[in-house]
C-alpha cells in the first residue's frame, strides 16, 4: 500500500499510505485497507496535511491500544486501554539493531515493569496474546512471535500456553544462553559483552566504497517505468532518478507570491519526543518556560519589520495547503531573517489530552505540509520536503484559537 | 565540611533535565521548581549564542534569608553548610523569598495537582517518597539533604542525573575536591558575588 515494492529504492517509511488507501485501484493494488490495529501511534497529522489522514481512515475500521485516547483514537472504533512503559515489561523487537554501544562494551537491555498497572489496565501484548487464545490462533500466533530470534530449545510450542513473562523470559535465554532468562536481567538490569577493536573502529577494516555516481539509479528509472507501462499504473515523477546527485529547488524555493515570504522549518528540543510528550505535565510546564517551544519563532529584526512584537498572536497560512494555523510569536536573534521555525509535537486538539490540547500549546507543523505524488517528496527516498512558504497576519488579541 | 556544587556552563545542553529529576525526587507541586533552568540568548544574527543557566539554591555561606527570618525556621547548617528550612517553625511570613537575590524559595498557598484530584501524580503511594509540596510554608532545593539520598552515599538528583555531566558535587572545604580544581582551573565564579552572600553554587564559564 504503500508502493515501497514499486520504488524499491525508497529507505522511509513510506508517506503514500493516506493516498493509496483512497485509491488503491488506481494503483492496480487488489484490496483495499478495511481495518486497522495500532497501538502507540498518533499517526494522524504524523507526517503532512491531517485532512489527508483524515480522508484515507474514516472508513477504515480501527482498533487501538493506546495510554491516552488522541487525535488518531477519534477515528477508532474500539479502544482499548494500554499501561504505559513503566507498567509494562517487554523485549527489543530490534536485534542485533538495539544492541547499544557504551564505551568499550555492548550492551542489551530488559524492559521491565517497575509500577503495577494502574486502574486495571493491561499491556497491549498481554491482551493480544489473550486474543489468540481466544480466537484459537496459538499456533498462528507463536510461529509470528518465534520470527523474533526464538532458538531451539527455546522456540514457543503451540501445545504449550505460555505468559508474556515466559515468553521474554525464553527470547532472552534464545539470545544469549540458558542461564540469561528474565530472573538474570531483573537481577543484572544489562547484559554487556566487549566490543572489538574492529567495531569501535571499523572503518580502516571495511572495504566498501561510497559512490558518487550512482548510475544503477537510472536502470532503477528504467524498470519502474517498465512496470508502469506494463500494468497501466500513473506516471510519477521518475526525473530524480540521476547518477550524479544535485540540488533541485522544492516547492517553497519557486514560490513567487511576494506575502508568502517565510520559509517554514520544523524543529524540537531533547526533552520532548515526537508527539507523544506534550500530554506529560511536567513536559508541558517545561514547555511553558522555555521560550522557543510553544511559539513560533521569527528573526527579531523580521518581526520588527512586520510591526510584531514577542506574545503577538498570528495566523500562519501555508503556501502549499492554504491551512492556517495561530500561535504566538516569539522573537530571536538564532534564526535567518526569512525563517520561522516551528517546535514539533505541539498544536493537539484531542478533548483526550487536555493538558496538551490547550489553546497557545504549539503548532501542528504538518498542517502546513503538502502530499502529493508528484512534488514535495524525493523520490527516490520517499521523505517528504519539510519546508514550505508561508504568511504571517497579526491577530487582535482576543482572538481564539 | 561545606557541600558545594559546581556546573560547567560548557557542558550544559538546556535539556531540563535536573528539573525534571528534582520533580521526580521531590514532587513539587506545579509552579515550583527547587531547580530550574533559564535560556537566554546573547549576542544578535548571526553571531548569536544561546545560554542556559541552570539554578537552584545557592547555599549561601552569608544567607540573605537567614538573616531576615523571624522565627528562625532557616538556618545554615554549621555541620555541612546547607541551608534548611524548618518547616514547622516557618510562618510563611515569606520575607526570605523577597531577601534572596537568586529566586530560589518558593511558597505555595494551596494545594495544587498536575491532575486535579489526584494529587501530583496518582501512583506516589507506591513509592516511599512524599510530596514535599508542604502548603503555608516557605520550600526550597536542599542538596536533596530531606531525602534519602545522603544516608546512601548518593549525589542529589539534579546531579546524578545530568546526562551532560555538567554538575559536580562535593566538599568546597577539601582543596583536593574535584570542585576546587574545576574552579581554579576554569575561572569559576558565583553568581550576584557582588552582594558579599558567598554562594556554595559556582559556575563554569561557557567558553
Amino acid at each position: 500500500m504503500g508502493l515501497q515494492d514499486f520504488v524499491t529504492t525508497a529507505v522511509c517509511t513510506s508517506p503514500f499510505f493516506p493516498l493509496t488507501m483512497q485509491d488503491p485501484a488506481r494503483w492496480k493494488i487488489p484490496y483495499k485497507i478495511e481495518m486497522n490495529l495500532c497501538g502507540g501511534v498518533n499517526f494522524i497529522g504524523g507526517k503532512s496535511d491531517p485532512k489527508i489522514d483524515a480522508e484515507a481512515f474514516k472508513d477504515v475500521f480501527q482498533v487501538s491500544f493506546e495510554l491516552y485516547l488522541n487525535e488518531t483514537t477519534d477515528f477508532s472504533d474500539i479502544v482499548l486501554p494500554d499501561a504505559c512503559f513503566l507498567e509494562s515489561s517487554s523485549f527489543e523487537i530490534e536485534y542485533p539493531g538495539r544492541v547499544v554501544p557504551v564505551g568499550n562494551e555492548w550492551s542489551y537491555s530488559f524492559r521491565q515493569r517497575v509500577i503495577s498497572p494502574l486502574f486495571k489496565r493491561r499491556q497491549a501484548a498481554e491482551v493480544l496474546l489473550e486474543l489468540a487464545e481466544r480466537l484459537g490462533i496459538r499456533k498462528e500466533y507463536y510461529e509470528a512471535l518465534n520470527g523474533f530470534h526464538f532458538r531451539e530449545p527455546f522456540k514457543l510450542k503451540a501445545r504449550e500456553k505460555y505468559t508474556w513473562e515466559e515468553i521474554i523470559d525464553r527470547r532472552y535465554r534464545s539470545l544469549f544462553g540458558a542461564e540469561h532468562g528474565i530472573e538474570w536481567f531483573k537481577k543484572n538490569g544489562v547484559i554487556k559483552w566487549p566490543r572489538k577493536v574492529e567495531e569501535i573502529y571499523w572503518k580502516p577494516f571495511v572495504k566498501g566504497r561510497a559512490s558518487v555516481y550512482n548510475e544503477f539509479l537510472k536502470e532503477v528509472a528504467d524498470q519502474i517505468q517498465k512496470v508502469i507501462e506494463e500494468n497501466g499504473l500513473p506516471q510519477i515523477n521518475l526525473s530524480h532518478f540521476q547518477p550524479l546527485p544535485d540540488w533541485r529547488p522544492c516547492r517553497s524555493h519557486q514560490e513567487k507570491r511576494d506575502e508568502y515570504d517565510l520559509f517554514i522549518v520544523w524543529r524540537r528540543d531533547s526533552f520532548v519526543s515526537q508527539r507523544w510528550t506534550h500530554q506529560h505535565p511536567w513536559v508541558d510546564e517545561i514547555c511553558q518556560m522555555d521560550p522557543y517551544m510553544y511559539n513560533l519563532a521569527i528573526n527579531a529584526e523580521t518581526a520588527k519589520k512586520k510591526g510584531l512584537k514577542n506574545g503577538d498572536r498570528v495566523e500562519l497560512t501555508s503556501a502549499s495547503t492554504e491551512n492556517s494555523v495561530k500561535g504566538r510569536i516569539q522573537c530571536t536573534e538564532g534564526i535567518h531573517p526569512e525563517v520561522m521555525a516551528i517546535s514539533g509535537g505541539g498544536g493537539h486538539w484531542a478533548k483526550g489530552l487536555p493538558v496538551a490540547s490547550q489553546p497557545d500549546k504549539g503548532v501542528l507543523f504538518e498542517w502546513l505540509i503538502p502530499l502529493s505524488f508528484d512534488q514535495d517528496i524525493d523520490m527516490v527516498t520517499f521523505s517528504i520536503d519539510w519546508c514550505v512558504k508561508g504568511k504571517l497576519s497579526k491577530l487582535e488579541r482576543r482572538e481564539k484559537r | 565540611m561545606r557541600y558545594g556544587m559546581v556546573i560547567d556552563l560548557k557542558k550544559c545542553i538546556g535539556c531540563y533535565g535536573c528539573q525534571t529529576a528534582c520533580k521526580a525526587e521531590h514532587w513539587t507541586s506545579p509552579g515550583i521548581f527547587w531547580a530550574r533552568l533559564i535560556r537566554e540568548e546573547s549576542g544578535k544574527f548571526p553571531r548569536v549564542r544561546l545560554v542556559n543557566l541552570p539554578l537552584l539554591c545557592m547555599q549561601c555561606s552569608h544567607p540573605l534569608c537567614v538573616e531576615v527570618c523571624p522565627t528562625g525556621a532557616t538556618a545554615r547548617r554549621i555541620e555541612d553548610g546547607i541551608v534548611t528550612i524548618k518547616t514547622d517553625e516557618c510562618m510563611g511570613c515569606r520575607a526570605c523569598m523577597t531577601a534572596c537575590p537568586y529566586g530560589a524559595r518558593y511558597f505555595s498557598a494551596k494545594a495544587r495537582d498536575y491532575f486535579p484530584g489526584q494529587g501530583p501524580f496518582p501512583f506516589i503511594p507506591e513509592h516511599g517518597d512524599q510530596p514535599s509540596a508542604e502548603i503555608g510554608v516557605v520550600q526550597k532545593c536542599d542538596f536533596c539533604l530531606s531525602t534519602t539520598r545522603s544516608d546512601e552515599g548518593r549525589e542529589p538528583a539534579c546531579v546524578e542525573v545530568c546526562m551532560a555531566k555538567a554538575r559536580y558535587f562535593g566538599d568546597l572545604d577539601d582543596p583536593e575536591s574535584d570542585l576546587c580544581r574545576l574552579i581554579s582551573e576554569r575561572k569559576g565564579f558565583q553568581l550576584n558575588a557582588e552582594l558579599g552572600t558567598d554562594p556554595s553554587v559556582f559556575y563554569l564559564p561557557d567558553y
